[in-house]
């Protein structure tokens, strides 16, 4: 007696994740069998071939005109807003295998590091495409595991472990209030699906509040939005530089392009309720953010400081609530991702030279020993504040405009007022990387010269080329923008 | 055997094994939170989730009732059992030096919670709440539970396998560090080897 | 017929409040990681007590992979603590707070 009909999956939708899968499945089983001298380059080989793979079945689905609709009932839905945002994360996790190819702890173990970091892509790619409250859940959990145990994988140092172990509990602590808000919000709806949710009649409206209340702060802990950003420094300094920056990069990319789908299809009618709290959300960030990256010296912890501070600026077209909103949320994660693994990269490089963790004293002088990336680095910094020519000035245009458009001038003014306090951070750090001093045979590195990563080198390139090109070639990017964007149900 | 239960003047019945396992969920939550041995917080949190399954029987849901025993009770307290045995249980009295920050945080969020546990029981209690909804006998059985899995939840069970094989890996990084640093210290005296 | 839902998510919400305030109190990383189980068999519970309202089996799926999501969070929990452990580091999630160098 069958009733049980078998359902019909949409392979392509699924086609970069699966790509990302069995690139780790294959690294994770290869590096067994390999013998230990080809390792590293085996799975560098297979990672860097699985992320092309996913990246090429990503822009095939967003070249196709799909109109967007669900897969396997309401799981994950196929659309340009996901197709965009998983170029995206495979682009930061290409340039993170690249900066990670020289760092020690994933020349120790190969298979694990690789197939951890592919992992991690892959959840943020299916992430990225959720569209009910349980794939939210299981897409946040999968890649979030990934990012505790590659926090901790440098584990011949104390603080690697001990980072790995702080962001699992305070990831688990916010996932775990992120459940107990899509419990609320399923209990007032009887709903999982987000269009299910937004067309039903709510049964008893505090649950829902209270549900996206406890939703939101389950973001924000995942976007290291202030007050839940206490996590931030420490992980980020704890953690691998190589790991450090993916996170910081691919994580914001995640989870700010989920919490637009979520407000925006699944919370429409409370759009009062959550444009508000998000711009609470991005003032708070911008403001703890910028202030305490003022005091900072290691370079790690300023930059995960920043990295708070743009939060802030990447939740406040989200709470504009329009469709221009939603257009500069996308494009300011591209030179806004790209900076970051090119600033972190740049890190690792002096790190690994130095042997120690690098500060605004021991980068001094980088930029005349290392012309390339002292001025990528400056250029990375001059662009995190929002100067042209990098895409970043347009991205906070743009982020303005949105506000502009809603009427919240207020929070326009606030942005600006702290994009003027970054100023003096920022140009601290390009201060510091052309400074000359003589006294640097103490911090001269032990062995001479360092090695030459060509590896690193290209993601700088490449990172500069994203930065910049941005700016230039803002107007494909803003047509592909507005295509992806029109998937939403938000009002123009 | 809920039906049955409810039909009879067993009501009363139901209402005392709901009041039973309520306080034994509220009582063995403090304890976890509370004892200062983390071996009896872990066996508080089986205690827990004992009654935990049993307010799941009460509410329809057996198959969840039965894999929340076998599987939480059985296989991740067990876990979480050994691991405190083999640590040792290191003991610290919850109340000793809590720095500032924490104890803030605690309040404002036990404040919060309160807050929504107030509205949670002024909502219920003005009969704001419809009824429950009508069941079957297939609701929360093991055919039902599956067709879901295998039809409209098929994604969602996948991608559980995926976070398995993520944490067995990353079981394998963490385990292989512990034995490389008990190898390295075990060998301090002596030139140590690459690994 | 027995306690409503009303009840079902009291008792929820009590039990996730205790669970909060045990992770953000105590210092011990282990009794941290109970208290995070804690916290989410109360999203079960309160999960699973939505199904029952709504008659919707979809409660119950969930309610099941958050329980394979606990395992696999307490797996890496466990692990970190035990390589820790092993390298004589000192378990005291106050003093991991302070890795300000």
């Amino acid at each position: 007696m069958r009733t049980f009909e078998n359902p019909s999956i949409d392979w392509a939708a699924l086609s970069p994740e699966l790509a990302l899968l069995a690139g780790s499945a294959v690294v994770v089983l290869g590096a067994l069998l390999i013998p230990k001298a080809h390792r590293n380059r085996f799975a560098i080989g297979v990672s860097v071939l699985s992320l092309l793979g996913g990246l090429a079945a990503a822009l095939t689905m967003l070249t196709v005109d799909n109109t967007g609709f669900g897969v396997l009932g309401d799981a994950i839905r196929r659309d340009h807003l996901a197709e965009l945002a998983q170029v995206i994360l495979i682009g930061t996790g290409l340039l993170a295998v690249l900066i990670s190819s020289g760092e020690d702890s994933a020349r120790r173990q190969p298979g694990e590091f690789y197939g951890l970091l592919l992992a991690a892509v892959a959840g943020m790619a299916f992430f990225v495409a959720a569209n009910n409250l349980l794939t939210l859940f299981l897409g946040l959990e999968w890649f979030s595991i990934c990012l505790y145990i590659l926090s901790a994988i440098a584990t011949k140092r104390e603080r690697s472990l001990e980072a790995g172990l702080k962001y699992l509990i305070v990831g688990s602590f916010g996932s775990a209030i992120l459940l107990f808000g899509g419990a609320l919000v399923f209990g007032a709806t009887g709903a999982l699906g987000f269009e299910a949710i937004a067309a039903a009649a709510d049964s008893e409206r505090v649950f829902l509040v209270a549900g996206l209340a406890m939703l939101i702060v389950g973001l924000g802990f995942k976007v290291s939005a202030a007050p839940f950003h206490q996590w931030t420094p420490d992980v980020y300094e704890g953690a691998p530089t190589a790991v450090t920056g993916f996170m910081a990069a691919a994580t914001k990319v995640a989870a700010m392009v989920v919490t637009l789908r979520v407000m925006t299809t699944a919370f429409d009618e409370e759009a009062e309720l959550w444009t508000i709290t998000l711009a609470v959300l991005a003032t708070a960030s911008l403001a703890w953010g910028n202030i305490a990256a003022l005091v900072q010296r290691d370079l790690k912890r300023l930059l995960a400081y920043s990295s708070v501070s743009h939060a802030g600026f990447l939740l406040m077209p989200i709470a504009a609530g329009n469709a221009l909103g939603g257009r500069a949320l996308l494009f300011y994660l591209i030179p806004y991702s790209a900076m970051t693994l090119g600033s972190f990269a740049i890190v690792a490089a002096r790190e690994r030279e130095l042997g120690q963790a690098v500060t605004l004293d021991n980068v001094s002088g980088l930029g005349w020993e290392k012309p390339l990336h002292g001025a990528a680095l400056a250029t990375f910094m001059l662009g995190f504040i929002g100067l042209p020519p990098t895409g970043l000035f347009l991205g906070k245009f743009y982020a303005f405009s949105a506000l502009f458009d809603r009427g919240w001038i207020w929070l326009m003014v606030i942005g600006a007022i702290f994009t003027a306090v970054s100023v003096y951070y920022y140009l601290g750090v390009v201060r510091s990387v052309y400074l000359r001093r003589e006294a640097r045979a103490a911090l001269a590195p032990a062995s001479g010269a360092s090695p030459r990563d060509v590896a690193l080198t290209a993601a700088v390139v490449v990172s500069l080329v994203v930065a910049v090109g941005s700016f230039f070639g803002v107007d494909p990017l803003i047509d592909q923008i507005r295509d992806v964007v029109a998937f939403l149900p938000i009002p123009s | 055997m809920t039906v049955l239960l409810a039909s009879t003047a067993g009501n009363v019945l139901v209402w005392i094994i709901w009041v039973g396992a309520a306080l034994a969920l509220l009582a063995s939550a403090l304890a976890v939170v509370l004892f200062s041995n983390p071996f009896y917080s872990a066996l508080a949190l089986m205690a827990n989730l004992g009654s935990l399954a049993v307010l799941y029987l009460l509410i329809s849901a057996e198959f969840v009732a039965a894999a929340q025993v076998l599987v939480y009770a059985g296989a991740i307290v067990v876990l979480f059992l050994f691991v405190i045995a083999y640590l040792g249980g290191r003991a610290d009295a919850p109340w000793t030096g809590v720095p500032k920050f924490s104890s803030v945080a605690a309040v404002v969020a036990s404040v919060a919670i309160a807050v929504e546990v107030i509205v949670a029981v002024v909502v219920s209690w003005t009969g704001g709440l419809p009824n429950a909804a009508e069941i079957t006998a297939a609701f929360g059985s093991p055919r039902e539970i599956g067709r879901l899995f295998l039809a409209d939840h098929l994604l969602a069970f996948e991608v559980t396998s995926i976070i398995l094989f993520v944490a067995a890996v990353g079981g394998a990084v963490l385990g292989g560090a512990a034995r490389r640093a008990e190898k390295a210290e075990a060998q301090t005296p002596s030139e140590e080897e690459n690994g | 017929m027995g306690p409503g839902i009303g009840a079902y998510l009291v008792l929820s919400v009590l039990l996730f409040a205790t669970g909060t305030v045990g992770v953000l109190i105590r210092r011990n990383p282990l009794i941290v990681l109970l208290s995070l189980e804690l916290m989410l068999n109360a999203a079960n519970l309160a999960l699973i007590g939505f199904a029952r309202q709504h008659g919707n089996s979809d409660g119950h799926i969930f309610a099941l992979t958050v329980m394979v999501v606990a395992a696999a969070e307490a797996v890496v929990g466990l692990g970190l603590i035990v390589a820790m452990s092993r390298r004589k580091l000192k378990l005291d999630v106050d003093q991991m707070k302070q890795l300000r160098g």
